[in-house]
């Protein structure tokens, strides 16, 4: 399940139906090919994962046995082709994911089910999973160039994952990651849940510290032909679900970034591309009340019978930081000379550091690295 | 206070019901009982969740880690101030290398155990209520 999440968290856009079986572009003519940067035996894929080493323990707790598995350099690779954002197909898929959330909260439709994939390592329940040194590749196959986004030196642990009440000892599943986003965002991830609980109950943060803008681009300059900006951004998210309320809040806080005023919002391709749309998070930020505010509250309801834990969790974490790099970019002093001072046209400096604003709101998430 | 005092009640009513043992347990752990769904169990007993290690730990429980520390030699008697910081994540990273565990610089439960501390003398548990309390939530969004 949690590996099902892990996955989800990249692969689990429910805006997305799985790709076709191995049709090659050339068979199917006249509809235009949805996986232009998909190399052909990359067409069937949602993902490819190879390790160096898996070293399986079981471990008795009186009647049940449940065993851990480590994954020693692992490389997966995550396959995703999302519709060029606004796009018909991008808007119907939007819709559809609106629809979707109106009521309750569907899980994602290409969610992969590692789980089963482990079941083939060890027929036992796995209640620990370790990753030491991984590689994880998010590829968008949706556009010819093939943009690649890495995380590197993923170091996880998920501890207490077990299935039933008396074996978690009284203490909740336990998740702590770190890694490095791209070849600069230092990743720091300290999540709890308790699956027992009626309703999705969890809480923790996520922080991407010193990403370089550079990075970002080139994973949506192919589409948008910006030139790569200087500077960095970090992102700060807090979250806190009881029994299906979501609370929380994004920081993202740029550091001497550079931008050029573009008429199209960049980072749309990335929205489109990461958003979550089966896990539906609202900001209650109002376009005039704060310009340059940083702290975005966010808020949702995670209901529903066919909501699981751990997609539910990624979901809330990739849109958060998908809300914080399009609003952290949006509210960069406007390209207007009368306001900030530069000709319109010229490049924009965003203020060294985040400027929180947020009075009478939720504590805005630590600018520490670790939680 | 409350929510940890619901829990310990709860507790002790199971275990005094007969609940199964743990093999870690020195105690009898918050059990299941056979004509209750889990969720309703969990909610009697409250299991912590928080956003952060301090939250989920009784208070003195970064202490512990960092006195562990200090006597492997990987963190400075002037570093162990309870509370935790960069030194202390550096410290526990060489720990974690060292270990063959993941070098995340945060407490997991393994990390815990292998510095040779009982994971109920560091963080909270329903099943194994300490007599501290809690350090109120640590949930702070």
């Amino acid at each position: 399940m949690l590996l099902t999440g892990l996955l989800g968290l990249i692969a689990g856009c429910g805006h997305q139906t799985p790709p076709a079986a191995a049709a090659p572009p050339s068979a199917r003519s006249d509809t235009p090919d949805r996986q232009p940067g998909a190399r052909p035996e990359e067409r069937n894929h949602l993902l490819e994962a190879k390790w160096k080493d898996v070293v399986v323990k079981a471990d008795k707790q009186g009647k049940d046995v449940g065993a851990s598995v480590k994954l020693v350099g692992p490389e997966i690779r995550l396959f995703h082709a999302a519709p060029p954002p606004g796009s018909d197909e991008d808007k119907a898929a939007k819709k559809d994911g609106e629809k979707d959330n109106q009521d309750t909260a569907k899980p994602p439709t290409e969610v992969i089910d590692l789980s089963q994939e482990l079941k083939k390592i060890t027929p036992l329940d796995v209640d620990h999973v370790d990753i030491l040194d991984g590689q994880v590749a998010f590829i968008d196959t949706g556009r010819a160039e093939r943009p690649e986004l890495w995380l590197h030196d993923l170091q996880l642990s998920v501890e207490n994952l077990t299935t039933r009440l008396h074996l978690a000892d009284g203490r909740p599943v336990l998740l702590t990651a770190t890694g490095t986003l791209a070849s600069s965002g230092k990743v720091t991830i300290f999540i709890t849940a308790e699956p027992f609980e009626k309703g999705l109950t969890f809480s923790g943060r996520a922080a991407v510290i010193g990403l370089q803008t550079s990075d970002l681009y080139r994973f949506i300059e192919p589409a948008t032909k910006l030139q790569a900006p200087e500077g960095t951004i970090d992102i700060f998210v807090e979250f806190d679900c009881r029994n299906g309320e979501l609370n929380g809040g994004v920081k993202p806080v740029l550091k001497n970034v550079k931008v050029r005023p573009a008429k199209k919002n960049p980072f749309a391709v990335l929205e489109a591309w990461a958003a979550d749309l089966a896990v539906k998070i609202f900001s209650d930020r109002v376009a005039q009340r704060n310009a340059v505010a940083t702290v975005i509250p966010i808020k949702g309801k995670l209901t529903g019978a066919d909501i699981q834990l751990w997609p539910a969790i990624f979901g809330v974490m990739r849109n958060a930081f998908v809300q914080g790099l399009t609003s952290g970019f949006a509210h960069l002093p406007p390209p207007d000379a009368a306001v900030s001072g530069v000709p319109p046209g010229e490049e924009q400096r965003a203020p060294a550091s985040g400027n929180s604003s947020g009075q009478g709101r939720p504590k805005p998430p630590a600018e520490e690295p670790a939680p | 206070m409350m929510r940890w005092l619901r829990g310990a009640l709860a507790s002790a009513a199971l275990a005094a019901s007969g609940g199964c043992v743990h093999p870690h347990a020195a105690a009898p752990p918050a059990a299941v009982s056979p004509t209750k769904p889990d969720h309703q169990v969990a909610a009697e007993t409250d299991v912590p969740v928080a956003s952060t290690p301090q939250g989920l730990m009784h208070d003195g429980g970064e202490k512990r880690i960092q006195e562990r520390l200090h006597a492997k030699g990987l963190l400075a008697a002037e570093d162990c101030t309870g509370e935790f910081n960069a030194h202390t994540r550096d410290a526990l990273r060489a720990f974690q290398k060292a270990e063959g565990l993941p070098t995340t610089g945060l407490p997991s439960y393994e990390t815990v155990q292998h510095l040779g501390l009982k994971l109920e003398t560091v963080f909270l548990s329903t099943a194994h209520p300490a007599d501290q309390p809690p350090r109120g939530g640590g949930s702070t969004p």
